[in-house]
């Protein structure tokens, strides 16, 4: 049982930042908090300090400027799902935030939160009592990996599945810190290491994202899992297709970090199956098997494609 | 600590909370709020939804803090006084409630969507309640009840079935208890709150198998607020639900045999208190060679290593074998036209009701103890708690508040009550203990991980000539109910076909994994799995339809099996026809494109068993009632309402025959103090037995009232009739309302009493072994699915369930449909996404996220017929329907999906890889 020391509430940007920085050494951010309080639930998280963001209202909101479509990072899943704009221009993005969890949880549940989702694994996502009694994994500070017995990786899988969509979508996110303002593509915000998952600093923000309305024209997204509501992904694989026929494959679910891989629309199916599956460090951590998740990775890809293609 | 300004329900609160409280614990703890329930921790049930600033929240999962300055509305706060919400008042018409855990977050889910919403399809209802999980509906009638209240919202009126009319038996009737649920009012075992009480926290074992050497609790003794640290030489009785199988201690003594044991518990002045000082004690373990699954604990034990109870057979770790031989097998199977054998494989599955076990111990000045708490047996607990505490029974009263499911998980004494009344007595303090969803699965009880071999022989007509099985079961670490379900897998294979060569042996092994017990169609299941899907084999083999094999081999009505069961009521044949029409399965079996298809399967269960655990001459239910001058009866009965709904059962038997109101009529059920005794809530037998003693009680009263009122009025007691709560003569001359009746059957005597019973008649064969499976009446059901297999994925989505279930008479055949339809999606459960992993005796899924119980959207339209067979002694011709429908519809998805795809199924649950393999083998999509 993880007692909070303290909690704060902050209305603006510049105060998040400041108290950030004054709480440098033990504090993580909350906003929606269904993922932050389940792992805090699961003593994953221990931060003594605890920073709502929840009510910027300035991270809030959908709207297209410049022929950008910008989504606050603070905007709910529930909210992304249902929005005009996204319904219009990227329904597939849309159909990936209503795929999250439950109605429930993306009440709560926030864009940028789900960009951030901490990564999960069988072993990580227990409570402190089974955790000890295995003596802890690498990445709670064990040794090992308990997964694969490996001391130097950890293969914790990224459950994003805004992500695979946002990242065919050529997305780029905001990050403030201290040091003020920068934008980067949203793949450069992945490490793909399962230990530390996000090249992000601890003290930055995501404030924003951005879609280019230049969309690619042709999407296509599936979530693999077995029940239709409440379970993390065990493969989500969005692909995309522009009009010059240039595709972008994203995947979560498989790997430490998203996969992503770019070709052709008319490219060999096999070649690119084969080659994402080279990219996935998938392991035995979900409820799915290895064999089964990769498996099926061809089979979202090859279905993928033919969909695709059949579009007009 | 953080303060904190709430308006809830619109009245506003100043708090000052624990900076990393939780908005549930908030409003059950601090306000008293205890609708809001806690069901996971994890948001993944929904139970605790509230709205905060009018958007749905998970408070489980949303730190108070965030709520500061928000507008919360909880359940209490959705009714205007006593006027519900029209979403409240559908739930109760509906039958949308049964144990009523996951209604409060259920309603909350529900009124929000319906804002946002106001003309809903009923997918997007089945979406919006798609994060509230409910372990008891099936979701059929909530969703009724949802898409009756957009209607009325709309301003239309929607009608429901007249529930009027002279009879009561055979009405539908909302649950008598809905309203306090639905209102959030209803208390359950946790909602207790008791001043001044202590909270209790478990240290448990993190090792499967272990010596314990030594436990160091000092410096968790030393904590601020500890009151005390309990190890396990302080109780060192043991206990167990069957008197043949007392092999538990409450807390482990020298060794632990599970993941989870608890070696020892604190009461402390808060939960926090006690989670600290579990953490701080020491223990110092010598691990012992463990023994995880059934290939292992039948292995011999080495010279060096420890069984598992030093009371383990035949040098392994066997429990229990049994047996029983009708004619010769080997010969039966060699003379067959047409057999089949085959292995089959189960994991282990677990109840998952939503509410946690739960429970207050409390010791007055005198010493009697009052346990309250959530279990489906008072009476065994009665019994244990005195047995353990070397208390006299009359020092111990047991309660059962409203309890949020138990389909056989709360059916045992468990260890944690035993620990809550033992610290109540000690330290003369309140002891509130409620069990995380983690430690909830540690606890288990639910269905064996079980291995079988089964083969059934035909003649060249396809008449069943032999069945022979082979069964081996994983009890976990303690007997519990084992020794019933060692017998249940064999012998509940005599029916509902007649097979006069009949043969098993089954064997329970004990293993270092957290105990099976009895779960809902207990014993039955799988073996019935295994018969069902080797039917559907050898129909094809004997080029016979499914339905037609099955018609061809039902036993009929009033009969007896091979092994002396005594048949009476049997509606296979009506059930199975009606669901063969209502499916449309003669257009459809065969001849669906690949990848869909249909599936069959039929099954029957005990109606209550006709022995009882512990033997004596005490009957197996007595119902007490009381009329006194104001007119109510009351109804004293100890059968558990669990959520099926008996209290509602008893009052409407009692209602038909004193032929009064249900308003008039006040149960008084599950408390050992006031309460005769019944047996519980287990194998299917509270409207059987209870009722039968309700009946009784009732009839025995009502001729009382009339031989008191013609002994007042000088009438004869034949010339006398009471009808719609009023007295009247032949001749018109007497004409006595309610009160004036009473006022003259209390007539120098006072206040009435009346006693009912019920006993089982004597039944069976006098063979060891007889006993098993006895009941004095058998329930029977068929069901028909149809299922889509994505062949690319091996994905199997079930479309519709077309169930019928003979249960006698439908006493409240809206009580009645609930619990078929809830039996048939937690079938759904076990065959698709339901399974109890491990990983070296760690359960690997031990939360909701998981560990997969259908939700909404995976729970497809169902289709429910009664079939009503009127059961010579059952009250009103009625009997089970909370078990038996379950058996039918796990081989009915697994013959679907042959039907669908050509691939059999003979591993539960259901793997998409295994479907795969098989269209693989059977070259690939067609």
């Amino acid at each position: 049982m993880i007692s909070t020391v303290n909690y704060f509430n902050v209305k603006t940007c510049e105060e998040a930042i400041q108290l950030a920085h004054d709480h440098a050494d033990d504090f993580c951010w909350i906003a929606g908090g269904t993922d932050v309080m389940l792992n805090r639930q699961q003593e994953n998280n221990t931060a003594a300090c605890l920073i709502d963001i929840g009510d910027i209202g300035e991270l809030r909101g959908i709207a297209v400027h410049d022929n950008k479509m910008r989504i606050g990072s603070l905007t709910t899943l529930h909210d992304v799902g249902k929005n005009e704009l996204i319904l219009q221009g990227f329904p597939t993005l849309a159909q990936a935030a209503k795929s999250v969890a439950s109605p429930l949880v993306r009440y709560s549940a926030t864009i940028g939160g789900n960009l951030l989702v901490e990564n999960r694994c069988i072993s990580y996502n227990q409570s402190e009592f089974w955790k000890e009694a295995v003596n802890h994994c690498m990445k709670i500070g064990g040794e090992k990996c308990l997964v694969t017995g490996s001391l130097k990786h950890c293969f914790s899988q990224f459950v994003s599945d805004t992500a695979p969509v946002l990242l065919c979508l050529n997305a780029e996110v905001q990050i403030l810190d201290k040091n003020g303002s920068r934008i980067l593509p949203l793949q450069e915000m992945y490490s793909g290491v399962g230990l530390s998952p996000r090249r992000l600093d601890k003290q930055a923000l995501l404030t924003d994202i951005f879609i280019p309305m230049s969309k690619p024209h042709k999407i296509y997204f599936r979530k693999l899992t077995r029940r239709k509501a409440v379970d993390f992904t065990s493969l989500t694989c969005a692909i995309s297709a522009d009009e010059a026929k240039n595709i972008t494959l994203a995947l979560s679910g498989v790997h430490p970090g998203p996969v992503m891989l770019q070709d052709m629309l008319d490219c060999d199916a096999e070649t690119l199956v084969k080659r994402a599956l080279k990219a996935s460090k998938t392991v035995d951590n979900d409820m799915y098997s290895r064999t089964y998740r990769r498996k099926m990775i061809g089979v979202f890809i090859r279905e993928g494609l033919q969909m695709l293609k059949k579009l007009p | 600590m953080k303060e904190l300004h709430l308006i809830v329900n619109g009245r506003e609160h100043r708090l000052l909370v624990d900076a990393g409280a939780t908005l549930a614990k908030v409003l059950r703890e601090k306000l008293g709020l205890t609708g809001t329930k806690i069901g996971c921790e994890q948001g993944s049930c929904g139970a605790c939804t509230v709205l905060a600033d009018e958007r749905p929240a998970l408070s489980c999962l949303t730190p108070a803090p965030a709520c500061d300055g928000q507008s919360i509305t909880t359940i209490e706060g959705v009714a205007q006084g006593r006027v519900l919400h029209p979403l409240q008042e559908e739930m109760v018409r509906h039958g949308a409630i049964q144990c009523g855990f996951c209604t409060p977050g259920m309603v909350m889910s529900a009124i929000a969507f319906l804002k946002e919403n106001a003309h809903p399809t009923k997918n997007e209802i089945r979406e919006a309640i798609s994060g509230n999980l409910c372990r008891c509906t099936g979701y059929k009638k909530i969703i009724a009840a949802i898409e009756a209240t957009a209607i009325r919202l709309q301003g239309k009126t929607t009608v429901m079935p007249d529930k009027s009319g002279n009879s009561m038996v055979g009405t539908a009737q909302p649950l008598i208890d809905a309203r306090k649920k639905v209102t959030g009012s209803a208390k359950f075992a946790d909602d207790l709150q008791e001043k001044d009480s202590l909270q209790c926290r478990f240290l448990r074992s993190p090792h499967a198998h272990a010596r314990i050497k030594s436990i160091d609790k000092s410096t968790a003794e030393k904590i601020a607020g500890v009151r005390y640290v309990l190890t396990g030489e302080e109780l060192p009785e043991k206990f167990g639900v069957l008197p043949i199988s007392q092999d538990q201690t409450a807390l482990a003594i020298d060794k632990v045999i599970y993941i989870g044991e608890i070696v020892a518990a604190v009461a402390a002045d808060s939960m926090e208190i006690a989670e600290n000082a579990v953490r701080a004690i020491e223990v110092e373990y010598e691990l012992l060679k463990p023994f995880y699954t059934i290939a292992d604990s039948l292995e011999k034990v080495g010279k060096t290593d420890d069984a598992i109870h030093p009371h383990c057979r035949e040098g392994a770790n066997i429990h229990k074998r049994a047996s029983l031989r009708f004619g010769d097998q080997q010969a039966g199977l060699q003379k067959a036209a047409c057999k089949i054998e085959r292995s089959f494989e189960f994991s282990g599955v677990t109840h998952a009701f939503t509410e946690p076990h739960a429970c207050t111990a409390v010791c007055d000045a005198e010493g009697k103890l009052t346990l309250t708490t959530a279990t489906q047996v008072p009476h065994y607990l009665h019994r244990a708690v005195a047995k353990v505490l070397q208390l006299p029974l009359e020092d111990v009263r047991i309660i059962k508040p409203c309890l949020g499911g138990g389909f056989g998980g709360k059916g045992d004494p468990f260890a944690h009550e035993i620990i809550a009344a033992h610290l109540a007595r000690k330290l003369a303090r309140p002891i509130r203990i409620v069990l995380s969803r983690e430690e909830v699965f540690l606890t288990n009880h639910g269905r064996h991980p079980t291995e079988m071999k089964l083969a059934i022989g035909t003649d060249s007509e396809g008449k069943l000539s032999v069945l022979d099985a082979d069964i081996y079961i994983d009890g976990g670490a303690i007997g519990s109910f084992g020794v019933v379900t060692t017998y249940y897998n064999g012998v509940l294979l005599q029916a509902p076909y007649k097979i006069d060569n009949i043969g098993f042996d089954s064997c329970r092994v004990y293993t270092n994994k957290p105990p099976c017990g009895a779960m809902r169609g207990h014993g039955a299941v799988n073996p019935r799995f295994a018969v069902e899907t080797v039917l559907d084999e050898l129909a094809e083999e004997l080029a016979m339809d499914p339905c037609d094999l099955r018609l061809k081999n039902f036993l009929p009505a009033n009969c007896l099996t091979v092994g002396q069961y005594r048949i009476t009521s049997n509606g296979s044949r009506e059930a199975l026809t009606a669901v063969r029409q209502s499916s449309g399965w003669d257009h459809k079996f065969k001849k669906l494109p690949f990848g869909e298809g249909v599936g069959v399967a039929c099954g029957f269960f005990i109606s209550g068993s006709a022995l009882p655990i512990i033997w004596n001459k005490y009957p197996q239910s007595v119902v007490h009632m009381k009329i006194d001058f104001d007119g109510r009866v009351v109804i004293y009965s100890g059968a558990s309402d669990i959520g099926q709904g008996s209290d509602t059962m008893l009052a409407m038997i009692v209602a038909e025959v004193l032929g009064i109101p249900l308003k008039s009529i006040h149960v008084h059920a599950a408390d050992t103090l006031f309460t005769p005794v019944d047996l519980g809530s287990y194998s299917s037998r509270v409207t059987f037995m209870a009722g039968n003693a309700a009946k009784m009680a009732a009839e025995n009263l009502r001729a009382d009232i009339l031989a008191g009122v013609a002994a007042e009025t000088g009438e004869a007691v034949e010339r006398l009739d009471l009808q719609h709560g009023k007295i009247s003569s032949k001749d018109g001359k007497i004409a006595l309302d309610w009160l004036e009746t009473i006022a003259h059957a209390t007539a120098n005597r006072g206040a009435l009493n009346a006693t009912g019973y019920y006993i089982s008649p004597k039944l069976g064969g006098d063979f060891k072994g007889a006993g098993a499976g006895l009941s004095p009446s058998y329930s029977f059901g068929a069901v028909i699915t149809q299922v889509r297999v994505d062949s690319m994925t091996g994905q199997v989505e079930v479309s519709d369930i077309w169930g019928a279930h003979d249960l006698g008479k439908a006493i409240n055949p809206l009580a009645a449909e609930g619990q078929l339809e809830g039996s048939w999606h937690m079938g759904l459960g076990q065959a698709l996404s339901e399974s109890m992993r491990f990983d070296n005796g760690h359960i690997t899924n031990a939360n909701f996220i998981n560990y997969r119980i259908p939700t909404s959207l995976d729970t497809p339209e169902i289709h429910t017929k009664i079939i009503e067979s009127i059961d010579p002694e059952g009250p009103f011709g009625a009997k089970e329907c909370g078990e038996g429908a379950l058996h039918p519809v796990i081989p009915a998805v697994a013959n679907a999906i042959y039907d669908a795809v050509g691939v059999r199924i003979r591993k539960l649950p259901i793997s998409p890889e295994e479907i795969l393999t098989g269209t693989a083998q059977n070259g690939g999509v067609k």
